[in-house]
């Protein structure tokens, strides 16, 4: 009786294991990888407002005041007789934040109207940025800050209503 | 007489004891001679799940890459410059014109090692629940499948290069 029972469950054993190989056959697993980047978000903040300071309007003839968008440096151009004043100016600054080494794009409106204080007469600026792009300082994985400017040009003729004038425009700044 | 009798009884239960042995033995024989052979189901896998860059968002969002590898941003989700994303891409080999299970994990994690991170979970989708290999029974078919996913980002997650890994199965039907 003893002998008999052992070579059943050899027997058993036996098929389990084909058994087994079957299952094994009849499914297969795989592995794959995901991934994703999260980076810093991008900001930016003005640091400088864009200021043309005070000038005498020609008499006749037109002229244009500029400021430079890269160095803030203001020039007066064209046939009129139109006069810088001494007065404080500037480009627009920025400072941009975000991701390091990324580059980023930057767009702003071409032009915006500024209105005189108590009235509603308006002169128009042309805005131009020292860049169409920048890029960000440091390494992947840290934040970095880039900055950029904004200047502009005026166009004055005899018939500008003597006062003061101010406005507002917005930059916005995108990753590449 | 009696007493012969008696032990010619005693005969037969031994006889009928060896008998229900042997009779086991010989069952086992028999079912092992009606399987049917099959080529085994194997899977490969291609191209990884690949969500792209996002900004770190101010709220949270989702971040979905479908089964063709498209990309649709939700919530405070902000894609970043030009986006390489994939769907997981897999291939299944096996008897030709069997048809199959297609199971992959239903979410998984995906971790960073930025410092403070905490994972991501993934909810993935298969392109199908079943697929068919091609060819003939008898011959060597494949099949294809992918695997796309939704990744959720909390308000604070940390910035950083995020990944995970999960398995998909697949059985005969």
């Amino acid at each position: 009786m003893g002998l008999s029972l052992k070579f059943i469950v050899a027997a058993a054993l036996g098929l389990a294991g084909p058994a087994m190989a079957q299952t094994v056959g009849s499914t297969a697993t795989a592995t794959a990888v995901a991934t994703a980047s999260v980076i810093q978000p991008i900001s930016v903040t003005k640091t400088t407002d864009l200021a043309f300071g005070s000038f005498v309007r020609p008499a006749t003839g037109a002229n244009t005041v500029t400021i430079s968008s890269t160095t803030g440096a203001r020039s007066l151009t064209g046939g009129g007789n139109a006069a810088l004043a001494n007065s404080t100016t500037s480009r627009a600054a920025f400072t941009v934040g975000g991701e390091g080494a990324q580059t980023f794009s930057i767009a702003l409106p071409p032009t915006v109207n500024m209105t005189r204080s108590g009235g509603t007469e308006t002169l128009p600026v042309t805005l131009s940025a020292s860049g169409p792009s920048g890029a960000l300082n440091g390494s992947v994985g840290g934040n970095g800050t880039a900055t950029f400017g904004v200047g502009g040009t005026l166009p004055l003729t005899s018939t500008v209503v003597g006062g003061s004038y101010s406005g507002a425009f917005d930059v916005t700044v995108g990753y590449n | 007489m009696k007493t012969i009798h008696k032990i010619a009884a005693g005969a037969f239960a031994m006889s009928a004891l060896s008998g229900a042995a042997s009779a086991q033995a010989t069952a086992t024989g028999t079912g092992a001679g009606s399987v049917t052979v099959v080529q085994p189901i194997t899977i490969s896998a291609g191209t990884g799940l690949a969500f792209g860059r996002i900004s770190k968002p101010a709220t949270a969002g989702t971040v979905t890459v479908d089964i063709g590898g498209g990309q649709t941003l939700g919530g405070g989700a902000s894609k970043v410059g030009a986006q390489t994303t994939t769907a997981a891409s897999f291939i299944v080999t096996g008897d030709g014109a069997q048809t199959f299970s297609i199971s992959p994990d239903a979410t998984f994690s995906m971790t960073t090692t930025a410092s403070g991170g905490t994972a991501i979970t993934v909810s993935t989708v298969a392109s199908a629940s079943s697929g068919s290999l091609g060819g003939t029974t008898g011959t060597t078919g494949t099949a294809p499948f992918t695997v796309g996913g939704t990744m959720s980002l909390a308000a604070a997650q940390v910035a950083g290069a995020y990944s995970g890994t999960f398995h998909v199965v697949v059985a005969y039907n």
